[in-house]
């Protein structure tokens, strides 16, 4: 479900028709059945669109869909005081695929050595990582708060809304399920011209932004001696990696909006934070309160002598679920030692713009932990980085004669493009604490369709979180 | 997308998101200009429909005089090299030049130059390695020349390969894209020329020259396991086409700049590239493999020839066409095997014993060509 493709707002539109089509004729014949049909269609439908990016990755996510249904509500049927043991058995078999295609290559030979080579060549379902968590945390809100189990209609509708469905937010039960309860198509044009600029927004940042600054990493990539080529590699693939997923993020909740559902807002202008603490209730929020509320909080969360050792579990753990690989652990390791070096420095408080370039600094640093798949070529440019020798202006001509004039100018107007969206969003922050109030202002919305239309690339690039 | 909204359960009155309309109608008439400028105003798009009219005519004209042509495309390696005028005025052979720009992909190109094409000419087809190797997925540029030129089948060569007309991709390519945007901001502001080549950097026959002269770069060699599926379906079409139409098709493999230092390697590579495409065209024997050290032939990239280069090409491929004599895939494969152990034991009897033989068989080849340079 690439939202930057044509081909996905074609099905779509393909799929609605045929909703309103059955609709009117429905309407006309047994009115009475209108509401039930809405919440079928809407299931329908989005189970069409995700037939559509792959069968596998349907068969994948309705064999867990409904897994995880029929193992809840055969726990629910038992007597209440046993049923929570239950869970260390249903809670794994859920986890089963996801283990299966995103962990067993990285444990069985990168850990182990096993050399299974059937292992390697393995794909991750689109979207698997994220409907595997929502999944598991419906089945622990629904046996925590001993709440009824929903009408298997509507639990599709809330494990499905296709909006959310391979990329998240991770909606919770509480917020989202609700809404699929009562869920019908309606005509509300406060709606659509409300959901439309959260559209244009997320498709500029993912098309004009993201997807144009994709193409500058790789002349700079193979430098492992360079620190300002590492470091402009850093700085491009943070907001590539941001506007790629808040872009996504954005398509979806306007999508929802459209529709009359309210889903999460996953980005609240990350780059604008002045620690990390900060950073990560703006950074892939759903994400967060997902681990807060389900590994955090469990290990004792921040009420305990051991606190920072919850911290790091969480954020090692967050980084094996951003991908299986070293990198990805350590990438997780070191957003967790930054966090507990805030914690434990809480009492001196730096002031905003030394705070955020600490911040920032910190945030680039680590991601190229993110990006940079192989162990030795990472731990190359990580000691180069902390090499103050390598800070020479031979390196630094290096860096600047990589691109010739006119990549310089190109690269640059991105940059630009960037740095400006980013000024727009901290403005936003400090006058409403909403980060895309500027950006979604009419005039502005204008301007960027003018931008998506003059300046995304005619190649698509799926979204990078797509591969988590 | 956003009138996905679907009834009104009051059935009439239906209110209009205006403001969701509004955006959707700056969106179309955003397209409607950037259209109208790739079609009628971008400086490269103009450059490229004078050369592909250049070529026509000139083809046209061959076709009259000498009743038939031989057509030589490619990418803009293809445009740099060869020179059609040379070719006819020293060789007397009636080329004419078809290279074009590589970001118009395979595709496009080979389908431009087999429109010219007519039944008793010879096809060459002189595209890179690096483009038959890397994946028709942007064929942007392509689009806009086969929407500027008229004749939108020419984008995925659909004559060929049956490949369908996409009609709303084709209209949706019609905007400049960052790179053309910036740079073209940068260029009005430093009140540098729209693009860098300009008509008089062409002459008739499609040979294309430049006084640009810049930095140029080593190339990576690697070894060529296989062609990608689409690659070997295009060549298998076009050697089907070939046959069926009585246009004789063969490879001729461009000349790209290699350090002495990676000259072999480089060799080699392309060696291991043409044992692949020889499975579906006769591969002209050029002993160089098209690896060419001599950096001052070469002008503003490695794979654009200066106008002493080109004659050099020029000339080597006129030999190569009239002699006939073609790569096998064993021999190819040899190169590659030879050079493989020279590796390892920094000794290859086997691989000097078959460059030994084409030095041979080149002083034979020259010499006839020196004998009968009228006619081909």
């Amino acid at each position: 479900m690439n939202f930057a493709e044509l081909r996905f707002w074609g099905y779509l539109l393909l799929g609605l028709a045929a909703v309103v089509t059955f609709r009117a004729i429905l309407r006309a014949a047994r009115p009475a059945v209108l509401e039930k049909y809405d919440r079928l269609a809407l299931a329908v439908l989005s189970m069409f669109l995700l037939f559509c990016v792959g069968w596998l990755t349907f068969l994948i996510w309705l064999a867990v869909a409904v897994f995880t249904y029929a193992g809840l509500y055969w726990i629910l049927r038992l007597k209440s005081a046993g049923r929570r043991r239950y869970l260390l058995i249903l809670i794994p078999l859920q986890l089963g695929p996801l283990l299966y295609y995103k962990y067993s290559n990285f444990l069985a030979n990168g850990v182990f050595g096993l050399g299974w080579d059937s292992l390697r060549d393995l794909v991750i379902p689109v979207g698997l990582s994220f409907y595997t968590f929502q999944k598991v945390a419906f089945v622990i809100d629904t046996l925590a708060f001993k709440e009824p189990l929903p009408r298997f209609l509507d639990y599709i509708n809330f494990v499905g809304f296709f909006p959310q469905i391979v990329a998240g937010p991770i909606e919770r039960k509480r917020d989202l399920l609700p809404q699929m309860e009562r869920f019908g198509f309606r005509w509300n044009a406060d709606w659509i011209n409300e959901g439309v600029p959260w559209i244009v927004l997320g498709l500029f940042f993912k098309m004009c932004l993201a997807d144009n600054l994709a193409q500058w990493m790789a002349p700079f990539m193979g430098a492992s001696d360079n620190p300002f080529s590492i470091w402009l590699c850093n700085v491009l693939f943070g907001l590539r990696i941001y506007y790629d997923f808040a872009g996504y993020s954005l398509v979806a909740y306007g999508l929802g909006k459209c529709f009359g559902v309210r889903l999460t807002l996953n980005f609240l202008s990350p780059y604008c934070s002045t620690n990390f603490q900060e950073f990560w209730r703006r950074w892939h929020v759903t994400l967060s309160n997902w681990f807060r509320d389900y590994v955090y909080i469990p290990l004792g969360g921040s009420r305990v002598s051991w606190w920072a050792a919850n911290i790091a579990i969480v954020f090692v753990v967050s980084g094996f679920w951003h991908g299986a690989g070293w990198n990805f652990i350590l990438w997780g390791a070191l957003h967790g030692a930054f966090l507990i070096a805030y914690r434990l420095g809480g009492k001196w408080k730096l002031p905003g713009p030394i705070g955020w370039l600490g911040t920032m600094a910190g945030a680039f640093l680590a991601w190229l932990c993110f990006y940079e798949t192989r162990w030795p070529t990472l731990l190359a440019k990580l000691k180069t980085l902390f090499v103050p020798s390598t800070y020479s202006t031979a390196n630094l001509a290096a860096t600047a004669n990589v691109l010739n004039s006119g990549e310089q100018i190109v690269l640059g107007g991105l940059m630009a493009m960037a740095a400006l969206t980013l000024v727009m969003e901290w403005l936003s922050v400090r006058r409403d604490n909403e980060p895309f109030a500027i950006l979604r202002k009419r005039p502005v919305a204008t301007v960027l369709v003018v931008l998506i239309i003059l300046l995304a690339p005619g190649k698509n690039n799926a979204f990078i979180y797509f591969a988590f | 997308m956003p009138l996905s909204i679907l009834h009104s359960d009051r059935g009439f009155g239906v209110q209009l998101p205006k403001l969701a309309l509004s955006l959707v109608g700056v969106g179309v008439v955003t397209l409607l200009a950037t259209a109208a400028y790739t079609l009628w105003l971008n400086p490269e798009i103009r450059f490229y429909l004078y050369a592909a009219k250049i070529k026509r005519a000139w083809a046209e004209k061959l076709h009259k005089e000498y009743g038939h042509a031989i057509v030589v495309f490619g990418a803009s390696s293809c445009a740099f090299a060869i020179d059609g005028e040379r070719m006819l005025e020293k060789h007397g052979l009636p080329v004419v030049n078809f290279g074009m720009h590589a970001g118009m992909e395979p595709l496009f190109l080979t389908a431009l130059a087999v429109e010219s094409t007519r039944p008793s000419d010879t096809l060459v087809v002189a595209i890179e390695p690096g483009l038959l190797l890397s994946p028709f997925d942007s064929p942007d540029l392509a689009a806009q020349m086969g929407m500027a030129l008229g004749n939108p089948r020419l984008v995925h060569a659909s004559d060929l390969t049956g490949e369908p007309v996409h009609w709303i991709e084709n209209v949706l390519s019609l905007r400049p894209g960052a790179y053309h945007f910036f740079t073209l901001l940068g260029k009005i502001v430093l009140g540098k020329p729209l693009y860098r080549y300009s008509p008089k950097d062409l002459r008739p026959s499609g040979w294309q020259q430049t006084n640009e002269r810049r930095e140029i770069h080593d190339q990576e060699p690697f070894i060529v396991k296989s062609l990608p599926e689409h690659s070997r379906r295009l060549l298998a079409a076009l050697a089907r086409w070939g046959k069926t139409n009585n246009v004789r098709v063969v490879y001729s493999l461009p000349w790209g700049w290699v350090s002495d230092a990676k000259h072999d390697q480089f060799k080699r590579m392309n060696a291991s590239f043409l044992r692949h495409v020889a499975e579906f065209m006769p591969v002209l024997r050029d002993p160089a493999l098209g690896a060419h050290p001599v950096r001052h032939h070469f002008a503003d990239t490695e794979w654009h020839l200066t106008a002493e280069g080109a004659a050099e090409r020029t000339d080597a491929l006129a030999t190569e066409l009239k002699a006939g004599v073609y790569w096998t895939i064993a021999e190819l494969d040899a190169v590659v095997r030879d050079e493989e152990s020279r590796q390892s034991s920094r000794k290859c009897p086997a691989f000097q014993t078959v460059l030994d033989e084409i030095k041979q068989e080149q002083t034979v080849v020259t010499h006839i060509a020196s004998q009968q340079p009228a006619r081909f």
